[in-house]
């Protein structure tokens, strides 16, 4: 699941990979359609919904934070 | 009849002065103290110049502090041209060259920034905003130049993406702003008891709707956060917290919230009456879901370039629509007239597609020191052969419905509407080629995924591309992807095949 997220990631905006800071939404690494673009991958790729109550700086804050996100809304 | 903006702020002033006029994260103002602060800075200014309808450049942050140096300047008798702080320098250098400003204003923080061969280059006379706010000057003082405002006279000159890569000010009057916000505040019944949530940079002119609504009618402007754009639950949560009536946002910043069905979350269906929207297409699959879970609100699209204060046609949503459809940008707006030309500038028949032509109060007198690309876009009507009449040509192609709206179809040229941002590809193409590692690049939209995508004859990666252009263009313009092929596809012509291109996005 690890490597699929990651992929995800990288064919939306690979700047989140190398992204070492925990506050990539304040940093403008990734603009709002990407987050949008992001959430919608994952929900398609591994059949979920991401509620919109997840979708803050705090969790999206960068590579580790999104997988965590996906983890926690597929209660793994 | 008014002769500039700065009436409503005298009036508002007087009938609700202890009222929030702007607030933002640091700072809220009344509109008194609004007042007393600009008329302060005019007098300063006017100490300063001495002479009026000349351009002052505002380098300040998003901010409450930001819209009283724009009141200030227009309380001088001059026009303000907004320089974002986060513009890279050299766009900076060739905006400032084009507006030869005699005055610059700037935060206190931004002082050593700004001055001869510093990053914003400039060798006329810097103001700091802190030193200008606090002079106790009676109004009156200042009323001799108020008064000699005439309504034809220059409020702000906002500077747009030019395609050979040298950005173009687009500069409008007083009047235009009077017609267009007496129509705003008429046809949306916008009184003192409503609040605006702001989403537009002050140098975007979508934010000209909030900023001077708010100034004529008493309304409070919300200087939305930039960062809740990204997180929906949030936005929505500031939205019932600050009590917003209405919103213009880009449609950008509306589809991040009905895509993650935020409304699930927070109902603001108890404050929210108007959503208004304009500087790129509405979905209609998107609209759907905000009218699904808000119903009763008012929804309205919104249409105009830069050069027509800020709008120039409307559509107030009223019927159905299937997710497929394309909403209207709808009919002018009051005072405002609407021409669609074939190319041999007749008027289409019919639902034939042509080009929107504006004429009104409210288009640009023209690009500032910029003649020839004025006389471009800025032309004769061509159905008026016996006296001058200018109208200004958008380069959008349009059609008429069967009910007599209008229907965006596409530009007729390279420009873009990403995120709400005017953009020429041209001047994305320039910077690159600026480099001397490239060769050949060609940019083009990739409009499903709203990215901005560069061909490149050569391996070079997207940090390489963009670390190099980021000092050219601003970071909206940089590519979102970057592809390297080992040469770019030509047609018959011998120019890169964009067509061929696009199948590869």
């Amino acid at each position: 699941m690890r490597e699929k997220i990651i992929e995800i990631i990288k064919g939306i905006n690979e700047d989140i990979l190398s992204y070492e800071g925990n506050t990539m939404m304040e940093d403008g690494i990734v603009d709002s359609f990407e987050i949008i673009n992001l959430v919608s991958e994952l929900e398609e790729e591994f059949d979920i919904e991401i509620d919109a109550r997840y979708v803050v700086a705090e969790n999206f804050n960068n590579t580790e934070g999104i997988i965590k996100v996906v983890e926690k809304v597929m209660g793994k | 009849m008014l002769n500039c903006v700065t009436r409503w702020l005298d009036e508002t002033a007087g009938r609700f002065p202890d009222k929030t006029a702007f607030s933002d994260i640091n700072h809220s103002y009344t509109f008194s103290e609004v007042r007393k602060m600009a008329v302060s800075i005019a007098h300063n200014i006017h100490m300063e110049l001495g002479r009026t309808k000349q351009p002052v450049a505002v380098y300040m942050d998003k901010s409450s502090d930001m819209l009283i140096a724009y009141l200030g300047i227009a309380y001088s008798g001059n026009f303000y041209s907004p320089i974002a702080t986060d513009m890279p320098s050299g766009r900076i250098e060739k905006i400032l060259e084009t507006l030869n400003p005699g005055l610059l204003i700037c935060e206190k923080k931004y002082e050593n920034r700004c001055g001869s061969g510093r990053e914003v280059s400039f060798s006329g006379k810097k103001l700091v905003y802190q030193e200008l706010v606090n002079d106790e000057v009676e109004a009156k003082e200042i009323e001799y130049l108020e008064d000699r405002i005439i309504d034809t006279d220059l409020l702000y000159v906002l500077f747009t993406s030019g395609s050979t890569g040298n950005p173009k000010g687009v500069a409008i009057t007083h009047r235009g702003v009077l017609d267009y916000i007496d129509w705003v505040t008429d046809t949306f019944s916008i009184d003192k008891d409503d609040s605006f949530g702001n989403q537009a940079p002050f140098y975007f002119d979508n934010s000209i709707l909030d900023i001077y609504s708010s100034v004529k009618t008493g309304a409070t402007l919300y200087i939305i956060p930039d960062e809740l754009f990204s997180q929906p639950v949030k936005l929505l949560a500031y939205l019932l917290e600050k009590k917003i009536t209405t919103v213009f946002w880009v449609p950008s910043a509306l589809i991040m919230v009905s895509k993650l069905k935020a409304f699930r979350n927070v109902d603001v269906s108890a404050v929210l009456k108007r959503v208004l929207f304009a500087g790129e297409v509405m979905p209609n699959k998107q609209l759907n879901i905000w009218r699904k879970y808000l119903p009763d609100l008012l929804y309205a699209n919104l249409y105009g370039p830069t050069e027509i204060t800020d709008a120039c046609t409307y559509y107030i949503v009223d019927r159905e629509f299937s997710d497929e459809e394309p909403l209207p940008i709808g009919i002018p707006m009051r005072n405002t007239d609407i021409l669609v030309l074939k190319e041999d500038n007749t008027e289409v028949v019919g639902t034939e597609s042509g080009e929107l032509c504006v004429r009104g109060t409210g288009v640009a007198v023209g690009y500032y020191n910029n003649p020839e690309k004025t006389k471009e876009a800025f032309v004769q009507n061509p159905l008026n052969t016996v006296y001058p009449e200018r109208i200004y040509r958008t380069g959008d192609i349009v059609h008429y419905n069967g009910k007599g709206e209008l229907i965006y179809v596409c530009r007729k040229d390279f420009q873009i509407k990403h995120m709400g941002y005017r953009i020429e590809l041209g001047e994305i193409e320039t910077a690159v080629s600026s480099l001397e590692a490239v060769d050949s690049c060609c940019c083009l939209y990739d409009d499903n995924r709203k990215k901005i995508v560069l061909f490149l004859d050569k391996e070079l990666d997207k940090p390489y591309i963009n670390t190099r252009i980021s000092k050219i263009v601003p970071e909206y313009m940089l590519p979102n992807k970057v592809i390297s092929l080992e040469q770019l596809p030509l047609n018959a012509n011998g120019k890169i095949d964009r067509v061929k291109l696009k199948e590869l996005l």
